[in-house]
């Protein structure tokens, strides 16, 4: 991981974390460094997600209700706290997915114009 | 800390699982351990950041802080030992005589006497006069009348705690007792069951004199009778009468009303006058009346029939009424029936006068913590600043600085509460009122402490808190200190202190005015030296002519005793209540007018040994005895009412069914009140006019002690079984009824005293500091040339200036409110120019001597000394 990989990496928009994890979430419950590895390697490394910005993310969604967790033992036999999408973040998720979709979309139509 | 959703350190240990999980994963990529370690902690980020972030993110953080403020403010205050002491001190003293008025107020106007059953069934008689005024006690036929009429209230009694005093024979001994005169129903309409026995019975209060029964006072059964478990239908000799115990008071009863003390014998209203006291005509207002409403009626309701029932009945006594002066305009029937609403008005002027003066000394330890804080904020400055610059928000230090002084208040006002379980019981032993509560603090008082320290916090907290928290970093950071702004603010506050000082001086020069004023008021007698022992004499052992007699015989053997200078009696005592008779002058075309005046039956030479002057005529000799014409003298008063500019001598007045000469003409005294109106007052003899209750008036040369002990034995001799129910002297009576002024004068001049070092230290506090924080200014001064007595001078100059404003503004400010305090005041104006004058005087020397000091040690400066320092 050189600093010139890095920069070129893209810096996650204001919000869409809450859905990678939820994302993510929807294969199994997982732990946070599992969370973490899986949507760097699904954005195929193209997402900076910085392990530790996660954390306080995933403190919120458990406090929302989205997603539950407990402690259990990772396939390695480590103890880890796993998490796991509740009834709400799965409907939350639904409802997100869509919304980006859209917003999305309608930012690939504005700026399909002026492609060069 | 409890209630956070997830611990902390369950949170670190998820972390910890991340970065073993993230090596773990590095070293099957074949990086080595180390490499792993360094490469998972950058691909994480900041660990501690983001535990901080998860630790703010809990809900208790707001508490956390709470308590690391508080944790903090205690740290401060032990390392400023000396600080936090003086100031606790001062605000204990403020929220302390905050507090003590407070609890007398909640004694007195909240509380509701004990074991009253459905006390908001009861309602009291209240009599409005037409001229105004407000009375709280009927005649008793009137309450008869009601009672009779009654078809609203559930039932009507009537009660009168007299003060007089009862000799109660105990086996071989003589004890005094206090009693109290009752209707029957008076235990059944306050719902009171007795402790033992029976209440009164109807008909044992039915006809006057038929049934001497008693019911004593739990008190009393304790402290005369040993709690004698078997007093119920014992005899007790009441002045020499049998009375038979029928009941025992249980022992929380504490009467009907907060300041009244319920007396040591209840005995029925009939009884009245039978070997003890006269029973009262039908003028004679002495009688309060409560009334129980049924369950469910409205006062509205039961007012409106009492209406209709006072109109039949002035109807019915029209020529009565005439002669009352003033009539009777309404009765109204109040609720919360403990004070009268004529009391309660008294009571309340005398507690919002207390609680504005404990309120402004409140105000000025405020003030003088609030500058004791600003000096000490100087001191603070690099430390908030350095606070600043490490990021602290400035809501975060204002509430650090608030917690301090909230913490200071606190102890403070814990403080309070302490005074005031004492100082509420000073005061009230003060006040000579017959308190029937007891003053300690409850809830509330808890809760008024709370408040007050609460609200003191924010007042002296405040201030220096915005004034600290406002100013910027830069200035804080560098040691630039006193800037304009904050030494105009602490300038004021110190003016301010002296303002309401100069109030609370000058109400404490107008009481003390006062005080001296009752004290040379013209009485009309002379108390000095006189002693009163007074008897009463058995009807069973006792006729007119042989109680006439004794009287006679005491008189004689004392006149020739030594020390004795002259020796007269009297029924009434001055001070001792009201006491009227009704009388008509004969001949008068409108012959039936009935006047309703002061009477008072006395032995001869009475008013020589009272040195009260004679205007006219002579007065009463040995020779006016049974047999002669009855003879009488009025007072100016009376003979001004009766014979306006004629004179009185060889007039006569019918009373009690005789007519009297008038062969003399006496000056005014005071009767009841020092501060009354003039009174009618008129006198016949004694010996033409028998009562068994003699006062025996003595002017003596010796000592109280060899006196009393010379009427005790001339007493024993005559009569070895008759009690003495009274024994007091004339200035000791004196002295109580002008114990109010007495009373309102030490408070407020403790109040002021306390109020004056206050504003003392408060000066003296801001030009210490001043000196000290110009002493390079002054040094450099004085390098330059300047003498010392001009350094000083310039010190004290200021704070003499200061003290100038101050004193205006408190002037103001009397002159301002000074209508409220006007009817406490005896025989001097809030104007008075004389505390105009000297107050000021007082309160700028004050300012002086507290300058001084500070003053001495700035013309002290060593320029080199001041000038190297910095």
């Amino acid at each position: 991981m050189s600093t010139q990989k890095k920069k070129e990496r893209l810096e996650l928009l204001q919000g869409t974390l809450d859905l990678l994890i939820l994302r993510t979430l929807i294969f199994g419950p997982q732990h946070g460094q599992g969370i973490a590895r899986a949507i760097q390697q699904t954005s195929e490394g193209e997402l900076l997600v910085e392990h530790g910005a996660l954390y306080p993310a995933l403190q919120r969604l458990e406090a929302r209700g989205w997603i539950a967790a407990e402690w259990g033992t990772s396939s390695k036999n480590r103890k880890a706290r796993f998490y796991r999408l509740t009834g709400t973040g799965r409907r939350q998720l639904v409802n997100e997915t869509v919304k980006w979709h859209r917003l999305a979309g309608a930012i690939g139509r504005v700026l399909g114009t002026v492609e060069s | 800390m409890f209630g956070r959703k997830r611990r902390q350190d369950d949170f670190n240990a998820e972390i910890e699982a991340h970065l073993q999980l993230e090596v773990e994963r590095l070293k099957e990529q074949g990086l080595n351990e180390e490499d792993a370690l360094v490469t998972a902690r950058r691909s994480f980020g900041n660990v501690t950041l983001v535990q901080e972030r998860f630790y703010e993110s809990g809900r208790w953080l707001g508490w956390d802080h709470l308590i690391h403020d508080f944790r903090f403010a205690f740290r401060q205050l032990r390392k400023h030992a000396g600080f936090a002491t003086v100031a606790i001190l001062i605000i204990a003293l403020g929220i302390g005589a905050n507090t003590t008025i407070f609890v007398i107020a909640d004694s007195l106007f909240l509380r509701l006497p004990p074991l009253i059953a459905a006390p908001d069934e009861l309602v009291r008689f209240t009599l409005v006069y037409e001229d105004g005024r407000i009375g709280d006690s009927m005649p008793y036929p009137d309450y008869a009348y009601y009672r009779e009429n009654n078809g609203v209230f559930k039932d009507i009694m009537a009660y009168r705690y007299s003060r007089t005093a009862v000799a109660i024979e105990i086996g071989d001994r003589f004890a005094q007792a206090t009693a109290g005169f009752v209707s029957a129903n008076y235990f059944d309409v306050l719902g009171v069951a007795m402790a033992q026995g029976r209440p009164f019975l109807p008909e044992e209060n039915a006809e006057p004199g038929t049934h001497p029964v008693v019911i004593l006072g739990a008190g009393f059964w304790k402290r005369q009778l040993g709690s004698d478990p078997n007093v119920v239908g014992r005899v007790l000799s009441l002045n020499g009468n049998p009375f038979t115990v029928v009941g025992i008071a249980p022992e929380r009863f504490r009467g009907v009303s907060p300041v009244e003390e319920p007396p040591d014998l209840f005995l029925p209203a009939m009884m009245r006058g039978f070997g003890l006291q006269r029973i009262d005509g039908q003028f004679s207002n002495s009688w309060n009346v409560i009334g129980r409403l049924r369950p469910g009626k409205q006062l509205s309701q039961v007012q409106a029939y009492l209406d209709v029932l006072q109109a039949r009945w002035r109807d019915e006594f029209a020529s009565w009424i005439a002669a009352t002066k003033p009539p009777v305009h309404r009765i109204v029937l109040t609720p919360r029936f403990q004070l009268s609403p004529g009391v309660r008005q008294t009571l309340h002027r005398l507690v919002t006068l207390f609680f504005s003066i404990a309120g402004a000394v409140l105000m000025i330890a405020c003030v003088n913590v609030a500058l004791l804080l600003l000096a000490r904020a100087t001191g603070r400055q690099r430390e908030i600043g350095i606070r600043c610059a490490l990021g602290a928000g400035s809501g975060r230090i204002v509430r650090q600085l608030l917690t301090e002084s909230m913490m200071l208040a606190l102890a403070g006002g814990a403080g309070g509460i302490l005074i005031a379980s004492w100082g509420a019981k000073l005061v009230t032993s003060l006040i000579p009122i017959p308190f029937s509560t007891d003053f300690r603090p409850d809830v509330s008082v808890v809760l008024f402490a709370l408040a007050v320290s609460a609200g003191a916090a924010v007042l002296f907290g405040l201030a220096p808190t915005w004034l600290l928290a406002r100013g910027n970093l830069v200035s804080q950071l560098s040691r630039e200190s006193e800037t304009r702004g904050r030494s105009t603010f602490r300038n004021g506050l110190v003016v301010a202190q002296l303002a309401i000082c100069t109030m609370l001086l000058m109400g404490t020069g107008l009481f003390s005015r006062s005080l001296i004023a009752a004290l040379r008021v013209d009485l009309g007698f002379e108390p000095e030296q006189k002693l009163l022992v007074s008897l009463s004499l058995p009807a069973a052992r006792y006729d007119q002519v042989r109680g006439t007699q004794f009287v006679q015989q005491i008189l004689e053997q004392m006149t020739a005793s030594p020390g004795i200078k002259r020796i007269s009696t009297t029924e009434q005592i001055p001070f001792g209540g009201r006491w009227t008779e009704s009388i008509r002058v004969p001949g008068r075309q409108h012959g039936n007018l009935i006047l309703e005046t002061g009477c008072n039956r006395i032995g001869p030479r009475y008013f020589e040994t009272m040195h009260t002057p004679l205007r006219k005529g002579r007065e009463f000799a040995a020779s006016d005895h049974r047999g002669a014409p009855p003879v009488a003298v009025v007072n100016e008063e009376l003979a001004e009412r009766l014979w306006p500019g004629e004179d009185a001598l060889g007039k006569s007045i019918i009373y009690g069914g005789r007519e009297w000469a008038v062969i003399g003409v006496v000056r005014n005294s005071v009767y009841y009140d020092v501060g009354e109106a003039p009174q009618t007052q008129f006198y016949v003899p004694q010996f033409q006019d028998y009562s068994p209750i003699v006062t025996f008036v003595a002017a003596a040369s010796g000592s109280t002690h060899n006196t009393t002990t010379l009427f005790e034995e001339t007493i024993r001799r005559n009569d070895p079984g008759l009690p003495i129910f009274r024994i007091s002297s004339l200035q000791d009576l004196v002295r109580d009824e002008i114990s109010p002024y007495r009373v309102t004068a030490i408070m407020a001049a403790l109040f002021g005293a306390c109020a004056m070092c206050l504003a003392a230290i408060g000066l003296y506090g801001v030009q210490s500091y001043l000196v000290a924080s110009r002493r390079r200014e002054i040094g450099i001064r004085m390098a330059l040339g300047a003498p010392q007595r001009h350094v000083a001078a310039q010190v004290i100059g200021r704070g003499l200036f200061l003290a100038v404003i101050g004193v205006l503004l408190g002037i103001l400010g009397v002159l301002a409110s000074g209508r409220l305090i006007e009817n406490m005041l005896f025989g001097v104006k809030p104007r008075d120019p004389m505390t105009m004058l000297t107050i000021p005087v007082v309160l700028l020397f004050a300012a002086f001597l507290a300058s001084f000091v500070p003053a001495l040690r700035a013309s002290k400066t060593q320029p080199m000394e001041a000038l190297r320092n910095e």
